[in-house]
């Protein structure tokens, strides 16, 4: 198992992306680096491994539907 | 100051997550690493990227900011890497002896199957073999496995996965417009004002293309987004208004909404007079006045009551897709093909675009969206269906026929004028015994059917020969295969794909083949060859095919014969109709002064010029139910589709290890009160059983699901929703009805 560290573009609805960057202060691994403002936040997950990374963007998806789409950019291990 | 290795890391993936907020994913390269232009190996959405390589191994990708996906990927994309090594990479060949597979060598292999083949066509003809082929394979590798049985074997029984999710999109078209293939593009996403997205979870299933879709909504002022679908899915959540309905009458709610256009004023009167003409069942001999009289029948208030909905809903639906002056686009996919009705569904759509006048403009069109990488270029553009030839020519026509006769330089007469058997025939065949040997290249039949179990049965009947090619083993069609022939894989390859908008775009072979896998391509000309077929295969590689297919296209209403091997290892890229070296390619199909095919001096802005009379059919089609409809003793919906993570049978995807354990399991989903009348929870696991068959989930409770609907992806390969489904198919397409068919549930 080798941890995981993350680039990831958060997309949400139009206008949520503030609130919802308040609720990902809470999340463990997740430190956000900035955002359009509007709909689209910059961040970076570390993680225990890949699985345990991809579980979390996966709970993010599901749990709140402000979230539209996590897009990856970069994954280092 | 040093940075460890962690910090470098997180100051890499922080950059690169920044870098694209503003636009494309940002490359990360490594020391050593040569980049080779490529398209994502999934969906049909196409979307460009560069393979990164090192020492032979695939280790990394990265978008391509310069074709239509700018740069942006999926979560599969981005770990497409991890397919290539996967454990159950199929490297050798296999065939089955009396105590199992046995490693065997290619050509032990390959002469055990061209001789069970030759044996079986002596003895019984050529229809007593066939190939069963993939929307995955490149276009050279299905232009050769059709040219070698439809011209070679001589029979028609070609058919492929593709009949079981873009049959519909196809006969839909070709009923409407007289030929296949939308006349959009995805940079209409661009210019729409209104979506309306029908039976497609967008977000899941073509997340780059939400993706453009979101980018539009924000752009845009005051842009629509009108979902029609039974389920909550996540793209409801961008959703103006979600019209949620009883699973089958969507049909209705289509004729409604045309009726909410007639009533309120909301027709091209110009567009219907000038292009437009009417028809019923097969025959354009209806007037504009029939059809206002069936949808008379079809008032918003009507239709509610049947469809579980809201009447201002449809109205409110009709009137954004018609407002005057405003863009309408319109997106489905498995939703309305997956039907007993999937034809009339997709033409349904059509209507509204045709009576609005809002087609053939930009951000105008009605686009369907394809679920593989070349269902479009390779098999239905490429004719590699039972009933086609190549490039819009039916089996069934006789100038047709000689056309390919000629092209294919075989004498004439050589190629039937029987169509073969589409999938579900070609595999009851199999079962009763008529089909004897099958070839299966590139997908997992022993899966994805419907009605599965049935037909894997037929695989494994005593005397059926099945031969599959796969670059994974064991999937649920290797398992039962009498050979296995181990395939090269994406980057290892070198071919066209053609996507959802007509574009094509080369992929270029990154790395070698591991273990003994070859190319599909080298492996069906081998057979040719063995078979006694050679001369239809005088190929060195896939480019020289390639330039023979330019010729088979070339004059046709696909040509897109300027496509040149170094074009295209150029662009990023192409969409036809590009029928010379210097022509751009083609955004809009049939509009004036941008495709080369309608002449300059048309008087009008468009000609639908695939319909003898230039004209296209608004069909007069009438509600109809699904296939198998609930009762007493099957009192639930069922339905399948996919998830953001996992793609078709899961062969690729769960061999991702991020994405194993991310929704790969299917889970029942159940709409909170369907699991408190089940006495079931989160976690519990219930029986869902049809009247062909029973599988066994673990539930989900979630207010997403519609009250008396059952939910389950397709992608687990261990719990199979087509044990449930139904081998029910539209009479027009011959495409199965996976999305409909009615249950009981127990708490098991």
């Amino acid at each position: 198992m080798s941890p995981v560290v993350a680039g990831v573009v958060i997309e949400t609805v139009p206008g949520a992306a503030p609130a919802v960057a308040g609720a990902l202060l809470r999340v463990p691994g997740l430190t956000l680096q900035g955002g359009d403002g509007s709909c689209r936040l910059a961040a970076v997950i570390e993680a225990g491994d890949g699985t345990a990374l991809e579980e979390l963007t996966e709970r993010l998806l599901r749990e709140d539907e402000r979230i539209l789409g996590i897009f990856p950019t970069f994954v280092g291990t | 100051m040093a940075l460890s290795r962690r910090d470098f890391l997180k100051s890499t993936a922080a950059a690169s997550a920044l870098s694209a907020l503003s636009g494309p994913v940002a490359a990360v390269a490594g020391d050593g690493v040569t980049w080779t232009k490529s398209v994502c190996r999934y969906c049909g959405t196409g979307c460009g990227l560069y393979v990164g390589a090192r020492g032979g191994k695939v280790v990394a990708v990265q978008g391509d900011k310069d074709d239509h996906n700018a740069g942006y990927l999926c979560v599969k994309g981005y770990l497409l890497p991890q397919i290539m090594s996967a454990p159950d990479r199929h490297l050798h060949p296999l065939v089955r002896k009396s105590d199992g597979f046995q490693r065997a060598s290619w050509d032990e292999a390959m002469g055990l199957v061209a001789a069970k083949f030759q044996e079986a066509i002596q003895k019984f003809g050529p229809d007593a073999v066939g190939f069963y082929g993939s929307g995955q394979a490149l276009t050279e590798e299905t232009y050769v496995a059709n040219k070698l049985f439809k011209a070679g074997i001589r029979t028609n029984n070609v058919e492929g996965n593709p009949r079981l999710c873009m049959a519909s999109a196809t006969a839909g078209y070709v009923g409407t417009y007289g030929k296949d293939e939308p006349m959009g593009c995805y940079e209409d996403i661009d210019h729409a004002d209104v979506f309306l997205l029908v039976g497609s979870n967008t977000a899941e299933a073509h997340p780059v293309l939400f993706h453009r879709i979101l980018r539009r909504k924000e752009s845009g002022k005051n842009v629509k987004v009108i979902v029609l679908d039974p389920r909550r899915t996540p793209t409801c959540r961008i959703a103006d208004l979600h019209l949620s309905f009883v699973p089958g009458t969507d049909l209705a709610i289509l004729n409604a909404m045309a009726n909410v256009l007639f009533a309120d004023g909301l027709v091209d009167e110009a567009f219907l007079k000038d292009h437009v003409a009417f028809g019923e069942g097969t025959e354009v001999n209806k007037a504009r006045a029939d059809y206002e009289r069936l949808l008379a029948d079809y008032t918003p208030q009507k239709v509610a009551a049947l469809a579980g909905c809201s009447a201002e809903d449809i109205t409110r639906a009709a009137r954004w897709f018609g407002e005057k002056g405003r863009s309408a686009m319109s997106m489905w996919t498995m939703g309305l093909n997956q039907r007993s009705r999937g034809v009339w569904a997709n033409q349904l759509v059509h209507n509204l675009h045709l009576v609005s006048g809002k087609i053939g403009l930009p951000g105008s069109t009605p686009l369907s969206l394809t679920g593989q990488p070349n269902a479009c270029g390779g098999v239905r553009d490429g004719g590699a269906l039972s009933h086609l030839l190549p490039y819009g020519r039916l089996v069934a026509n006789e100038k047709h026929r000689a056309e390919m006769e000629r092209l294919w330089k075989v004498a004439p007469g050589t190629l039937s004028a029987k169509p073969g058997l589409p999938a579900i025939d070609l595999f009851r065949a199999l079962e009763d015994g008529k089909l004897k040997c099958l070839y299966v290249m590139c997908t997992n039949p022993g899966q994805s059917l419907p009605n599965v179990e049935r037909y894997r049965r037929a695989m494994r009947r005593e005397g059926a020969f099945v031969v599959v090619s796969e670059a994974f083993h064991p999937t649920r069609t290797s398992e039962l295969a009498d050979v296995v022939l181990p395939a090269a894989l994406w980057a290892e390859k070198e071919g066209v794909y053609g996507c959802t908008e007509r574009r094509y775009q080369l992929l270029e072979r990154a790395v070698p083949p591991q273990g003994e896998a070859r190319p599909d391509f080298d492996v069906l000309c081998d057979l040719a060859r063995r078979l006694g077929h050679g001369d239809l295969v005088p190929f060195q590689s896939p480019a020289d095919a390639w330039e023979e297919i330019l010729g088979v296209a070339r004059g046709t209403a696909y040509d897109f014969s300027g496509m040149t091997r170094e074009r295209l290892r150029q662009a990023h890229g192409l969409l036809w109709p590009m029928p010379s070296a210097d022509h751009p390619g083609t955004k809009r199909r049939y509009v004036r002064g941008e495709d080369p095919l309608v002449p300059a001096d048309h008087p009008q802005r468009v000609k639908f010029y695939g319909r003898p009379d230039g004209r296209a059919v608004v069909w007069l089609r009438p509600q109809k139910p699904p296939e198998e409809v609930v009762d007493g003793a099957y009192p639930m919906w069922f339905t399948t589709g996919r998830v953001l993570e996992h793609w078709h049978t899961g062969t690729m995807t769960r061999n991702c290890k991020e994405l194993q354990h991310a929704s790969y399991e299917a889970l029942a989903e159940l709409h909170p009160q369907d699991a408190a009348r089940l006495e079931v929870k989160d976690g519990d696991r219930v029986r869902v059983s049809s009247r062909r068959g029973a599988e066994t989930f673990r539930v989900k409770v979630t207010d997403a699901a519609r009250l008396g609907l059952v939910f389950v992806h397709m992608h687990d390969a261990e719990h199979l929703c087509n044990r449930v489904t139904v081998d029910a198919v539209d009479p027009v397409s011959r495409q199965p009805e996976f999305k409909i068919c009615a249950v009981k549930v127990e708490k098991a």
